[in-house]
């Protein structure tokens, strides 16, 4: 029991840190994707629609391998949906024992396993609406991150006069941002959701709800390991209503295999010590496979509403391409792949450096709930950073260099010249060519004024013109889809430079060559005639 | 988050508070077209001349040539006096590497950062009010890397707003009022960094244009006044005890941040007179493809014209110096 704890609390502070230290200072060393890598239900699902995606899932194949022999051993002592799920239930005095009397309660999660296939595989995946792993990372991504980080700040804003008399200069003058996200309250409704029937009943989303568990009960319903109960069990019932997980049958001695989590609590309270997990003399034993499995009826019932969620993520408008202000990581594979491909964890969400990434409502369709997007008005994509590829588990955007990352363009700004402070108001503003880490904006003379314009082959879509606007709501200059780049493969360099963008450094002066034509003066100078 | 601009016509309505606005406003004009008259009729007369200033112009590798330039200047300790608090100002705006020329070279600031800690200052803080991420900034820039280890250095990079102190600039002809980085006001003594830039609205980003960098909202210098004149009128409260110019390399196009044309000109420039420091940079380039002459430049004129400094080089005694 104790060794038990131990291990869940450990896993779940070790899914915190992973969580909590994909920031720009990122070395590389820490694998921040781990716990998203080793879930076989995302695996499933991902290569499903996407078999290249294997060599990222190598760890889920050890998990469900695991299974076969041990069960959900990894729900009782690995998974952190479940040490947090623990946790509160032990706080909250969550009640143990049996389920509620909802017969074909358990079934329900045998059935959203069964409904996210066809799903997945006519064009909607339920990951991001199911999976506990999922669910956790963007549950942390989009409300524990800003509200650590919103205490933070307070913490900071009520020491500070403290730090100064202290004369702590860099505690004094340290700044908290707390990012900010659309869709924190629905992704903090699900998590609450889940937490508040896990407090009524404990572990009840393990026990119900969850098709990772379902996945993982069904890989192990002829595990090795499992509960035996020996002849001299006395039907006391102690074991029952001790249960965590509901997983001991009406007679005690029976086990519902699909629920058993190897906590062996009711080993630790049998009276006879008559419960034992390791196998003794016979190590095949199907007898003991107890337990409820869906109907058949309840099977294609399930497998039927996975149809018709596939078909309606399919003929949703999301259906027939991105929206023109859809803006995907640099990185990001081509559009339908990219969708098969990610997990809707949020993990790029939470490394994202300016948090111009967001996630997405309705922008890319039914499908597209959760992807991540850029919000350009909201902050931009920083030019020398490449965290959302190198955190994304599933490779739905790719781990660029940073060369490769800087030619990785995601879009065109387009100036909206109605709206332009220089256009319509004749204003001498040059926020956008200011701020461009790309130098796309140039000044013109038209007409005896000066006028900006964007040299689409240099522009990156980075946004940071979009964002610096000075014009009040929305941008005179905004990032759209127009020569986006998205490739599967091969090199992004080779792909910009064969369309003619320029994404290049600086221009050392060379002194054996003749000096660059005249640029047009800046407004500063003050020009002989 | 997002930034927005309060409408310009918020101030306009028929209450009474419009007419004392509208008296404000005619005044104002009535004491324009005097400044425009007196302007034309003595240019560059309207304040009294500025003594002569005195640059140093050191040329060499960047850490021996900060040494030398401000050895000649008098030494630090003319400067920098023992327990000082100091403050240094380099340009740390933009996250890209030194041969971008966009921000101040880590050599040049460690150099500064030393010479203080030698001169007995207590403690040196390096900061900049970053356009780009701090952390960015600091690391591409090899700031981070090369102030780590000094000890009692400290790279901040103020972003809260209580950080800053609302100053009056009652000289200030643009500009009225500012909020500026609270650890400016508070230290002893505090020297200026700025690298040698171009720059896409003021021509130039030199000294005083980086002074920008010590404000909270640099925002409303772009939109709600004439940026030229208001950092000249910045000038007027931020005066740093020195300046020295890192005009290792120049960024002589695509300014403030690149990618542009940058040139080597391994050169350190060192003065007491910030106006004038700018004003000689100025020269050393051909920015944008073109020569300029320091009157050429808006906002360097309008110091002078507040009397900030010299930008005629027949008033400045320039010293050249090889380390």
């Amino acid at each position: 029991m104790r060794l038990r704890r131990f291990v869940q609390l450990t896993s779940l502070g070790v899914f915190f840190l992973l969580f909590f230290t994909t920031t720009y200072t990122l070395t590389g060393v820490l694998p921040h994707d781990l716990y998203l890598r080793s879930d076989p239900l995302a695996a499933l699902l991902v290569l499903l629609t996407a078999p290249s995606a294997i060599g990222s899932f190598f760890l889920a194949l050890v998990v469900a391998g695991s299974a076969l022999v041990l069960g959900r051993l990894f729900c009782g002592y690995l998974c952190p949906m479940g040490s947090l799920l623990d946790a509160a239930g032990k706080v909250a005095g969550a009640p143990r024992g049996p389920s509620p009397p909802l017969p074909w309660a358990r079934g329900v999660k045998y059935g959203i396993l069964a409904a996210s296939f066809p799903s997945a595989l006519l064009g909607l995946s339920l990951l991001g609406w199911v999976d506990p792993l999922v669910l956790l990372t963007r549950a942390t991504a989009l409300l524990f991150d800003p509200w650590l980080q919103g205490a933070a700040r307070l913490a900071l804003e009520v020491f500070r006069p403290l730090a100064d008399r202290l004369g702590w200069v860099d505690l004094a003058n340290a700044t908290v941002r707390p990012p900010v996200y659309w869709l924190t309250l629905p992704s903090g409704m699900l998590m609450g959701g889940i937490l508040a029937v896990s407090l009524w009943r404990c572990r009840l989303w393990c026990r119900w709800i969850c098709p990772l568990g379902a996945l993982l009960g069904l890989l192990g319903r002829w595990a090795l390991v499992r509960r035996r109960v020996t002849e001299s069990c006395v039907d006391c019932g102690a074991c029952e209503g001790s249960c965590p997980m509901g997983a001991v049958g009406e007679d005690p001695r029976s086990t519902r295999q699909g629920e058993c989590i190897l906590c062996k609590r009711c080993a630790s309270v049998c009276p006879q010590e008559a419960i034992r997990f390791l196998p003794e003399g016979r190590l095949w034993d199907p007898g003991a496979a107890a337990g409820p499995i869906l109907s058949r009826r309840g099977l294609l019932a399930a497998a039927g509403v996975g149809v018709f969620l596939g078909l309606t993520g399919r003929v949703d408008a999301g259906g027939v391409g991105p929206r023109d202000r859809l803006i995907r990581p640099p990185g990001a594979l081509p559009e339908g792949e990219f969708l098969n491909r990610c997990l809707r964890c949020g993990l790029c969400l939470g490394a994202c450096l300016t948090h111009t990434l967001q996630p997405s409502l309705w922008e890319a369709g039914l499908d597209g709930i959760w992807t991540p997007r850029l919000d350009l008005r909201l902050a931009p994509c920083e030019k020398q950073c490449n965290l959302c590829g190198r955190v994304c588990p599933s490779g739905a955007i790719r781990h660029l260099s940073m060369e490769e990352r800087t030619h990785a363009k995601i879009g065109t700004a387009i100036l909206r010249r109605e709206r332009c402070l220089a256009w319509e108001q004749d204003k001498s503003c040059l926020v956008c060519d200011e701020i461009c880490p790309y130098d796309a904006i140039e000044f013109r003379e038209v007409e005896g004024k000066r006028r900006p314009f964007v040299t689409e082959s240099r522009c990156n879509g980075c946004g940071y013109c979009e964002h610096k606007c000075p014009v009040e709501g929305e941008s005179a200059i905004v990032v759209t889809r127009l020569g986006e780049l998205r490739l599967s493969t091969g090199s992004y360099i080779s792909e910009a430079r064969q369309r003619g963008l320029v994404f290049e450094g600086p221009r050392e002066a060379d002194p054996s060559r003749p000096p660059p034509p005249q640029g047009k003066a800046p407004p500063g100078f003050i020009l002989d005639p | 988050m997002i930034p927005t601009v309060p409408k310009p016509d918020t101030m306009a309505t028929g209450d009474g508070k419009g007419r004392r606005d509208r008296r404000g406003f005619l005044g104002t004009m009535v004491r324009a077209a005097g400044a425009l008259a007196a302007g034309l009729l003595l240019p560059g007369r309207s304040a009294s001349d500025p003594p002569p200033s005195r640059l140093v112009v050191a040329k060499g590798k960047a850490a021996d040539a900060v040494r030398v330039a401000v050895d000649a200047m008098g030494g630090i300790g003319s400067f920098i006096r023992p327990g000082d608090r100091v403050l240094l100002k380099p340009n740390a705006s933009f996250p890209n590497p030194p041969a971008w020329g966009c921000n101040t070279s880590p050599e040049v600031v460690a150099a500064v950062a030393r010479l203080c800690l030698e001169a007995g200052a207590k403690r040196v803080l390096v900061v900049d009010n970053t356009l780009g991420n701090p952390e960015l900034c600091f690391s591409r820039s090899g700031l981070k890397a090369a102030l780590e280890g000094i000890p009692n250095v400290h790279l901040l990079a103020p972003k809260d707003r209580d950080l800053y102190r609302e100053v009056e600039v009652p000289e200030g002809r643009a500009l009225k009022r500012t909020h500026v980085m609270r650890e400016v006001l508070e230290a002893d003594r505090w020297i200026n960094l700025p690298t040698a830039k171009s720059h896409s609205a003021t021509g130039v980003s030199l000294g005083l244009k980086g002074l920008m960098g010590l404000v909270w909202d640099r925002g409303t210098f772009h939109r709600d006044m004439d940026l030229d004149q208001a950092i000249a009128d910045l000038a007027a409260v931020l005066r740093p005890a020195l300046t020295v110019m890192d005009a290792t390399r120049a960024l002589l196009t695509a300014g403030p941040g690149g990618p542009g044309q940058v040139e080597r000109w391994d050169s350190i420039v060192a003065g007491v007179d910030p106006v004038a420091v700018d004003a000689y940079t100025v020269t050393l380039g051909t920015w944008y493809g073109r020569k300029v002459r320091p009157d050429q430049v808006k906002h360097l004129r309008a110091a002078r014209e507040l009397g900030l400094g010299n930008i005629d080089l027949g008033r400045m005694e320039i010293v050249e110096k090889e380390a």
